[in-house]
């Protein structure tokens, strides 16, 4: 009797963010305007975009200084409650992502009979969220309604307090931004009303000082102090990986000194984001005053202080006007910040600044939602297509001079079973073939994502959507073998997955030759176009088939039941292919054994040498055969035969992943943890190298840049040197990673090139990968 | 070098487009995240049971109630669907893993949705099934269906999934009647 553990602990499912495109400006609100509207210059996705800004003024009433902004999705919107001569001057960020991030947002009115208010949210991992705002309240004293802090206090639950009723109905707009590849931990603080400084210190102390970025907000106390504003603001700064300090400038002492209650929310980026911190002081007399940092993209650069994004401290008192310690930040150039106030009212002041820069190795990624670690398909220059577990298909569009890119272009409507291998992808018809674990088998239109054809209307006739397993829908209990089209004949081979029970076992399997165009049958290997079993014991077929097209000639692998199970089949796909007499769909050849030894089951497809006289074939043993394929022209052996005297192992069992990439006697590929390559010597093999990854996909090799790459269970994205003969790799070149995920455990694809991406001297060139956590990420290679 | 580049490379592309776990003993019944043993092993279960093969129910008709116990049962293969314990398959030696996904004191047309979960904890595939009022599997005092989860020849064993995996199982988008399992899956031998 077996107990089952539950709640098992699973690791988090990093999701690396992806910068879209940045926009930013200064703009004002000028005097007697209430509200300013930027027009972006381009349509953004508000679920993935969010809005900071900084800003400057010389106004002591809140009515006409307390300004919030919030997007649309084609402008940025800046308000204050009322107009004056006051100009506001704004400093703003959009920021909008491919994905990793997440961002709800909202205006929240807060009457004059209320202090708090709990606001409903779309559920979000607080562990990874963060809440930006802007609040403006009527005037006439920057107060105690004028300061919020804002908490989570659940998962779908945001909470405004406020200190004191605001005088008038005070509005908030604000944003959840959810950093899905970072951690955020969040704490108060509270001063009394004597302390000019508080810390908190952090356990576990920050991993990397260039990745944290300290946002916080909070509310003030200060019953009776109107006239006291160096009391009311703080700032912020990380002094080192364990200790926050917060501080003001001014000390409240008689009749009623202000409180502080703070919340903090310090951001971790587990990705390529990196920030630096630092302060800007200045003098009584200064306005404005800079600081120097490390170079940044100001393309990709974000510069923001505390509490609203605009809080430093200031030494003011006397009066109301926050126009000395709310600042606006900006970048003069990609070393240097700068801080400028609206009035210095002769007091110093000090802001505490992040620099956040979104770097990332990925230029665009788009999400499937569900584990889509196949690797995607392409139409270059186009469109990227994604499957996922789920059975989920999208198209994205994957041309980077479109506004759109990026965007999804389509969703297939049908709901189509787990899809675990590639897709057939056809230019010529502007076709997605789809090969799913629900037996059937779809065509779909790869400009709109309208079904063509399915097995269940186009092969058989009087099937309906969804997938069923009556027989007159699906071609197999589940098809795992990714499909290949052939041009000339205008014909997709599909190979199928029986295992057992009804209504097919594990050795009736076949594959069906179905019209490009229609689905319809045009023959079946080992059975008939009405879903009849042949005489053959063929089993499960796991990958696709691999053609010969000059020859006329299919060839596939199979697991096996029984040790006298053939695996390797060779089928014509035309009259008299394969280089011998016979019709469409008959079989040439077929082996169980080469020599003495049984082959075995195998998984991966054969790989065909680029004189077609030689197969590939890597067992689920661990051995790569080269077999003669017999094929018009060849010479040596009979089809079925062994070229190599013997064949190469690889010492350990377990399946070649997809197949071998096969290459002027260059052997690379995937199997049992490592990556190899090795050389058809012609009567025999030798390995040339070998490398160790966890879970690799099948390479990618592109030999003019003397490199392979191959996705890993490790999250990454290795670049190996391929070692060709004339370019022989030197140490550092033989494996260099590039995360994908910071999850160590993801599973990254194997990745897809898209030509018409490439450019640049030295030329880079995009790739596709697909991840399980339900990304596919671009890359660009060589790194 | 661009022309010939990109020719080698176009050339290299079409052709990879070209290229292109068993017995039972008793389970557990489980519910929520607490671990319950069931005082009554279930029977055998019917040979040849499989997932619904027609459209299923619009919705849900019966009631969940708080006495509902989820229950994740395994088995090697559809020709032995006898459920077993501490599951446990090795990649190269299993086909498709049935898993029974029932509920106790379940009536009316239901649906679940049925997750598995690999070992490093995300989502691998997510199927929604049907439990029609008439028609569900019997195992001991649980109602359900058997549900395929296809390992051999699949991304798992090329890509070495090995590990604890865990399908949890979810009825009409109730978290309270959820029920979880887990099997191993090891590498080749």
């Amino acid at each position: 009797m077996g107990i089952f553990t539950l709640c098992a602990l699973y690791s988090s499912r990093a999701q690396a963010a992806v910068l879209k495109r940045m926009f930013s400006g200064q703009t004002t609100i000028a005097a007697a305007a209430t509200t300013r509207t930027i027009t972006l210059p381009a349509t953004i996705d508000l679920t993935k975009s969010f809005l900071v800004f900084t800003m400057s003024f010389n106004e002591a009433d809140p009515t006409y200084a307390a300004v919030s902004g919030q997007l649309t999705s084609t402008t940025a919107v800046f308000r204050r409650n009322d107009q004056n001569a006051t100009v506001v001057n704004i400093q703003y960020y959009v920021v909008e992502f491919f994905c990793g991030v997440k961002v709800q947002r909202g205006a929240t009115n807060i009457p004059d009979t209320t202090m708090q208010v709990d606001v409903p949210i779309t559920t979000i991992d607080r562990t990874k969220a963060i809440p930006l705002f802007g609040i403006r309240a009527p005037g006439p004293n920057f107060s105690r309604n004028d300061w919020a802090q804002v908490t989570f206090t659940s998962n779908t639950n945001m909470r405004i307090t406020l200190d004191a009723v605001p005088q008038g109905t005070a509005t908030m707009e604000w944003q959840v931004i959810e950093f899905q590849d970072a951690t955020v931990r969040t704490g108060t603080v509270n001063f009394t009303a004597t302390q000019n400084s508080q810390t908190a210190t952090l356990s576990p102390a920050i991993a990397n000082l260039n990745k944290a970025w300290l946002v916080w907000n909070h509310k003030i106390g200060d019953p009776h102090n109107l006239d006291r504003i160096g009391e009311k603001m703080i700032r912020g700064t990380i002094t080192n990986t364990t200790t926050l300090t917060f501080d003001r400038d001014a000390t409240g002492t008689v009749p009623a000194p202000t409180t502080i209650n703070l919340t903090y929310y310090l951001v971790e980026f587990l990705d390529d984001t990196v920030t630096q911190q630092g302060i800007i002081n200045m003098t009584t007399a200064q306005l404005s005053n800079t600081a120097t940092i490390t170079a940044v993209d100001l393309t990709k650069s974000i510069v923001l202080g505390g509490h609203m994004m605009r809080e430093g401290r200031t030494s003011a008192v006397g009066t109301d006007n926050g126009g000395s310690g709310w600042m606006m930040l900006d970048f003069t150039s990609a070393t240097q910040v700068r801080a400028t106030r609206g009035t210095t009212l002769s007091s110093t002041s000090s802001m505490g600044f992040s620099v956040v820069e979104f770097l990332s190795t990925s230029p665009v990624c788009f999400d499937t939602a569900v584990n889509s670690s196949i690797a995607p398909g392409l139409r270059p220059g186009v469109a990227v297509f994604a499957g996922n577990a789920n059975g989920d298909i999208f198209a994205f569009d994957s041309n980077p001079a479109n506004a759109t890119y990026g965007n999804l272009l389509w969703t297939y409507a049908e709901p189509v079973g787990a899809i675990d291998k590639r897709f057939g992808i056809s230019a010529a018809t502007s076709t997605v073939f789809v090969s799913s674990m629900d037996g059937c088998f779809y065509s779909v239109n790869s400009a709109t994502g309208a079904r063509r054809a399915w097995s269940g209307a186009g092969t058989f006739a009087g099937g309906s959507i969804p997938c069923s397993s009556n027989t007159n829908e699906r071609l197999a209990d589940t098809l795992a073998a990714a499909p290949v089209r052939h041009g000339p004949l205008n014909t997709v081979f599909v190979g199928t997955r029986n295992t057992s029970g009804n209504p097919w076992t594990e050795v009736e399997n076949k594959v069906w030759a179905l019209n490009s165009t229609t689905l319809a049958c045009n023959w079946v290997f080992n059975g008939t176009c009405a879903g009849a079993d042949g005489t053959t014991r063929v089993g499960m077929i796991s990958n696709s088939p691999t053609l010969d097209i000059p020859g006329n000639c299919m060839y596939f692998t199979t697991q096996e039941t029984l040790a006298t199970d053939h695996t390797v089949f060779a089928v014509r796909t035309n009259t008299n292919g394969c280089n011998s007499v016979g019709a469409a769909g008959s079989l040439a050849w077929s082996i169980t054994t080469v020599g003495a030894t049984n082959l075995g089951s195998i998984d991966a497809s054969p790989a065909l040498s680029e004189d077609r006289c030689t197969l590939y074939v890597g067992t689920n043993a661990g051995a790569i055969y080269a077999l003669r394929t017999g094929g018009a022209g060849c010479t040596g052996g009979a089809a079925g035969t062994a070229k190599w005297t013997t064949p190469y192992s690889t010492g350990t069992a377990g399946a070649f992943v997809e197949t071998i990439w096969a290459q002027n006697s260059r052997l690379y590929f995937s199997q049992g943890n490592t990556v190899r390559r090795v050389d058809d010597l012609g009567t025999s093999a030798t390995q040339r190298w070998s490398q160790a990854i966890t879970g690799p996909a099948m390479p990618l090799v592109i030999s003019d840049f003397n490199r392979l790459w191959v996705g890993s269970s490790d999250g990454k994205l290795h670049q190996l040197c391929a070692d060709t003969a004339t370019t022989p790799c030197v140490g550092s070149q033989i494996d260099v990673q590039s995360n994908v995920q910071s999850s160590s455990a993801a599973v990254v694809s194997s990745p897809t090139l898209d030509v018409t991406t490439c450019s640049g001297s030295p030329q880079t060139c995009t790739v596709f990968i697909g991840v399980d956590t339900g990304r596919i990420y671009g890359k660009r290679v060589p790194y | 070098m661009a022309n010939a580049f990109l020719t080698s490379m176009t050339d290299r592309l079409r052709k990879a487009a070209l290229a292109g776990a068993a017995g039972l003993s008793l389970m557990a019944f489980v519910a929520g995240c607490n671990d319950y043993t069931s005082a009554n092993p279930p029977t055998r279960a019917t040979p040849g049971s499989v997932a619904n093969p027609n459209p299923g129910p619009t919705g849900p008709t019966g009631p969940i109630t708080s006495t509902l116990q989820g229950a994740i049962l395994f088995a090697e293969s559809e020709d032995d669907m006898t459920p077993i314990s501490s599951p446990s398959f090795a990649l190269n030696s299993v086909g498709d893993v049935q898993v029974f996904v029932g509920w106790t004191m379940l009536s009316g047309d239901h649906q679940a949705e049925v997750k598995f979960i690999a070992p490093n904890g995300n989502v691998f595939m997510a199927k929604t099934v049907d439990l029609p009022n008439t028609g569900k599997t019997t195992i001991g005092n649980a109602s359900g269906t058997w549900v395929s989860f296809p390992v051999g020849g699949t991304m798992i064993t090329a890509r070495e999934l090995t590990g604890t995996w865990k399908v949890e199982a979810t009825l009409d988008d109730a978290a309270a009647s959820s029920a979880s399992g887990r099997l191993t899956l090891s590498p080749a031998t």
